[in-house]
């Protein structure tokens, strides 16, 4: 009988093809492309499934991952990924509840790339990355100490070589010395067992004491770069182009973005342009995976790119596959300088409130119909703040042509928004947006809206009462009273009475005699009624109250 | 073919060659002609080596499930797996896991390891001899993945003392005109954050103890700098990677004291391997030579300096009082107040790994802070040991804290059975 499966096995299997498929991907497709594309979300919602309930464990071997700690009964060809990191000690990597698709796509970057090659140590690109829902344990094989018989001095003296091994493993070590004296540490490693009575000491767990003493206050890019300048054109040359390459191939987009956007003005940087950056990070195609995951972060040094070098940009957009990443591109390059309206009108699809406001603002301001026009597309944005303002700018210079946002605010999603343009409504006395009131005041779900939005309904509809389908409207409303109605609906009623009274009509009239005359209901609305219709058969002594109001 | 893939063909040449070697002796006495053959095989493939790099040396590492060779992993095909599982299970019967190879191996120097391995095999003791011409056979210890909080303490001796062995190799090799990469450190120093987290009072007892070596003061000096500034960044918050960088920067400083800040940049411009981190380090090195010239530095510089000058007081000649190292500090130019306050207040007013006076017991070690991180716990200091942990309830304030810890302090030999 075979022995029991765990639950998640055959997860854990679907989560190792997935990433394998992914890897390939990376290499076959260069980290590019709607198919790497597919491959990188699917490894993303595998490891999201495995990990719905517990962390998802799996075990590295020089062949690859497994479900499990067994060794594999076949052999696998090594995988050179795995073997590497297996080499620097990872024996598990672990994914826990809440991973997304930016965090594979990140260990993707430092993993499947070619790290090794550059010398870099792939587990530690990861170790600093603090991946949140990915982690790498570790075994510290080589971290060791040595207890033998063999003289202490030749004990010592092999671990030394073993480390300028590791340093340069072309210097050679068989003709140095260490100095030791008997109370070395090393010494003390190897012939007893130094800080053993340490063994019993507990932590326990505390929080910092205070963060933010030693964050950095200044950018210390900026100031590298002009201290730089002072080093020979080959010393600078060299210490740049190292700079770059590791940023591309750890995936740094921002530092990327940074550096390429300060390569053209800063003036330590003689002669860097951000040809020679693109050069250094391994060309243009290196960058093209990083740039298509996120190309918002290279928002700067893509603009400075397309104003210095057109063609280079030209290049760049050939070859992004994806269309919608083009279009995406396209709109980031555009800047204020060299096409206002272009520039302003792509920021209002970005996410950021403060640009998308100051863009609405510059639009608005440029008082151009091409300009208004643009503007008023922020009736679409994310952010309320965006819509709120849109629309306080658009009510002051609204014309018909602007009904369909208009239109889009009247159906916002936010009360707020709606309000105002019910006050819009009631000021403008738009006839087509009064009979989409109407609309809404009839609605079965007029009912379910706040009691603040209806009470603005209500007065934008009583302000418009002389017309004939409102008036009669109010009719309805002053009628249908019960006593059971709450006060909110009273006050309505109360209202539909004084628009009657106001706007007096034969069906008002009707209306308010009827209800003037009624046993059942709320004293206090028939009393209303009566008062509005005394009003209305007495005008000769209501209008000089009317005058004397005006003239006040 | 790059280096590595040709060292991986080579090592596992030389593997199977040791194998073959060794096995051979299973039911051969060490000067029978098969074994003679199969040493001599081995000879060659060593020569072939050492005919080329006549100065390296070659480190076999035999650990139960893999092989390194000069720290690269073997990739061994599973129809070898089986033999070298079983050369590394023979080797370690005998309580060797490392074998260490120069240029001066001889047919004869193989032939005494051998003999010393047939005897080993069929006695089942330990190997005695372990030193020949050209050949050392060592233990090899390791901490395996997930390894207790109990000897995790160990792993911070060795990562100290590896420390120390790389700051020499760093020194010796840019003396010698070379660059070495930095890879290595910054593996270390990704242990050393994950033990600080783990293990900082272990740190704080193997770093406050003074040093009493003193041909070896300045590597020592430099490797508690580099632990302590990792602890107390870690402490404060910071990152790994600002953490990382910092402990570059002390580590760099074995090479770069004395640099005139505005050389400095020119002095580190070759150490192309500290990768992005190589606007951190550098600026922290700047930053650390202005500060102890009085300059203005950042904050990060100032700890740099202040860790180094806490090192200083603690490890001169004389263990100092609280005081004395309070005063030192205070008198630090150069360092902004907050900096200062930092260290002080993660030193505190009785810091663990120095020794006081307790009413009732004496010298005690001030050893930990409890469970609760606030109930402060001692150890009597015998003359032949230390006692059990208890909190500290009676503290004579009249008499000083003096920073006297020791890292060997003597322990009983029966309740170290258990780990290791």
């Amino acid at each position: 009988m075979s022995s029991p499966t765990p639950p998640n096995a055959a997860l854990l299997e679907k989560l190792i093809s997935s990433m394998e498929k992914a890897f390939r991907s990376y290499r076959l497709y260069e980290a590019r492309g709607p198919q790497y594309e597919a491959h990188v979300r699917e490894f993303a919602s595998q490891a999201a499934l495995a990990t719905e309930q517990t962390p998802a464990i799996l075990t590295v071997t020089p062949s690859g991952l497994q479900a499990d700690m067994a060794r594999a009964e076949t052999e696998n060809d090594l995988n050179r990924t795995w073997f590497d990191l297996f080499e620097q000690g990872a024996r598990q990597i672990v994914f826990t509840t809440g991973v997304q698709s930016p965090e594979v796509r990140e260990m993707l970057q430092i993993v499947a790339s070619d790290q090794s090659s550059a010398g870099d140590d792939i587990l530690t690109a990861l170790w600093r990355r603090e991946l949140k829902h990915i982690q790498v344990v570790v075994a510290r094989t080589l971290v060791r100490g040595v207890s033998a018989s063999l003289s202490t001095q030749d004990a010592l003296e092999a671990q030394y070589g073993h480390w300028r091994n590791l340093l340069a493993p072309d210097a050679g070590t068989a003709d140095k010395r260490v100095q030791l004296s008997p109370d070395d540490l090393r010494v003390l490693a190897v012939e007893s067992q130094p800080l053993l009575w340490c063994a019993d000491c507990i932590e326990s767990d505390s929080e910092p004491y205070q963060e933010g003493v030693f964050d950095q206050k200044e950018d210390e890019l900026d100031a590298f770069l002009t201290l730089l300048g002072e080093l020979s054109q080959e010393e600078s040359d060299q210490v740049l182009t190292n700079l770059v390459g590791s940023y591309a191939r750890l995936g740094f987009t921002e530092k990327i973005n940074h550096l390429m956007t300060a390569a053209e003005a800063h003036p330590a940087m003689g002669g860097w342009s951000i040809k020679r950056m693109l050069n250094a990070a391994g060309g243009i195609d290196a960058l093209i995976p990083l740039i298509e995951a996120g190309p918002s972060a290279f928002r700067e040094s893509l603009s400075a790119m397309a104003s210095i070098d057109a063609e280079l940009m030209e290049e760049l957009l050939q070859k992004i596959e994806t269309e919608s990443i083009r279009d995406e591109i396209e709109t980031l390059v555009i800047t204020q300088e060299t096409a206002p309206l272009a520039f302003h009108s792509g920021r209002l699809a970005s996410g950021d409130l403060a640009e998308q406001l100051e863009s609405v603002e510059y639009l608005f301001n440029l008082e151009t119909e091409e300009a208004t026009y643009l503007a008023i597309e922020a009736c679409g944005s994310f952010h309320l703040e965006v819509r709120a303002y849109t629309l306080e700018r658009m009510t002051k210079i609204y014309v018909p042509p602007m009904r369909n946002s208009m239109t889009r605010l009247f159906r916002d999603k936010e009360e707020e928004i709606r309000v105002q343009v019910f006050r819009f409504i009631k000021e403008s006395g738009d006839r087509h947006f009064l009979r989409e009131t109407l609309a809404v005041v009839k609605d079965s779900y007029f009912s379910r809206r706040g009691e603040d939005e209806q009470w603005e309904v209500i007065t934008t509809l009583a302000a418009h009462g002389r017309l004939p389908a409102i008036n009669l409207f109010f009719c309805g409303v002053a009628i249908s009273g019960s006593l059971l109605a709450n006060e909110h609906l009273r006050r309505i009623q109360h209202e539909a009475i004084r628009v009657l009274g106001e706007y007096p009509s034969p069906d008002g009239l009707h209306t308010l005699r009827k209800l003037s005359r009624r046993f059942v209901g709320a004293k206090e609305l028939r009393l209303a009624a009566r008062s509005a219709l005394e009003k209305v058969e007495r005008p000769a002594e209501a209008a000089p109250k009317t005058d004397k109001g005006g003239k006040e | 073919m790059s280096r590595k893939l040709a060292m991986q063909e080579y090592g596992n040449r030389l593997v199977n060659d040791l194998q073959v070697y060794l096995r051979s002796l299973h039911t051969h006495k060490a000067n029978n002609q098969i074994v003679s053959r199969a040493r001599d095989g081995l000879l060659t493939t060593l020569q072939e080596h050492f005919g080329k790099e006549p100065q390296s040396t070659l480190q076999v590492q035999l650990l139960p499930e893999e092989t390194f060779i000069n720290n690269t992993l073997l990739p061994i095909a599973m129809q070898d797996f089986a033999r070298i599982k079983e050369l590394t299970e023979r080797l370690r019967t005998m309580g060797v896991g490392e074998l260490v190879f120069n240029a001066a191996v001889t047919p004869e120097s193989l032939s005494e390891f051998a003999q010393a391995v047939y005897n080993g095999m069929h006695t089942r003791q330990q190997m005695e001899i372990r030193s020949f011409s050209g050949i050392q056979a060592l233990e090899l210890d390791y901490s395996a993945s997930g390894s207790s909080e109990r000897d995790a303490h160990q792993v911070v001796v060795w990562l100290f003392a590896g420390l120390l062995d790389g700051l020499e190799g760093l020194k010796d090799l840019v003396d010698d005109n070379h660059v070495p990469t930095m890879v290595p450190f910054m593996r270390h120093m990704r242990l050393l954050v994950d033990l600080t987290a783990e293990r900082s009072m272990v740190i704080r007892h193997l770093c406050l103890a003074p040093s009493e070596n003193e041909s070896n003061a300045t590597m020592h000096h430099a490797a508690s700098r580099s632990f302590l500034t990792v602890q107390i960044g870690h402490a404060y918050g910071l990152d790994r990677a600002t953490l990382m960088a910092m402990g570059l920067a002390s580590i760099l400083e074995v090479i770069t004291t004395g640099t005139d800040p505005d050389e400095m940049f020119a002095k580190l411009a070759p150490f192309t391997t500290l990768s992005d981190l190589a606007p951190s380090v550098m600026m922290l090195s700047r930053d650390l030579e202005l500060v102890r010239r009085g300059r203005r530095a950042s904050r990060r510089g100032q700890l740099l300096h202040l860790v180094d000058e806490l090192v200083s007081v603690i490890h001169g000649e004389t263990p100092p009082t609280l005081e004395d190292v309070q005063s030192h500090l205070g008198w630090v130019s150069g360092v902004d107040a907050v900096v200062l306050d930092s260290v002080l207040a993660w030193l505190g007013e009785e810091p663990v790994g120095a020794v006081a006076h307790s009413r009732s017991m004496g010298r005690v070690l001030l050893f930990d802070r409890g469970e609760d991180g606030q109930t402060l716990r001692c150890r009597e200091i015998y003359d032949d040991g230390l006692g059990e942990p208890v909190p500290v309830i009676d503290l004579d304030e009249s008499k000083p804290i003096v920073f006297e810890g020791r890292v060997d302090f003597p322990f009983e030999e029966e309740e170290a059975d258990g780990w290791g």
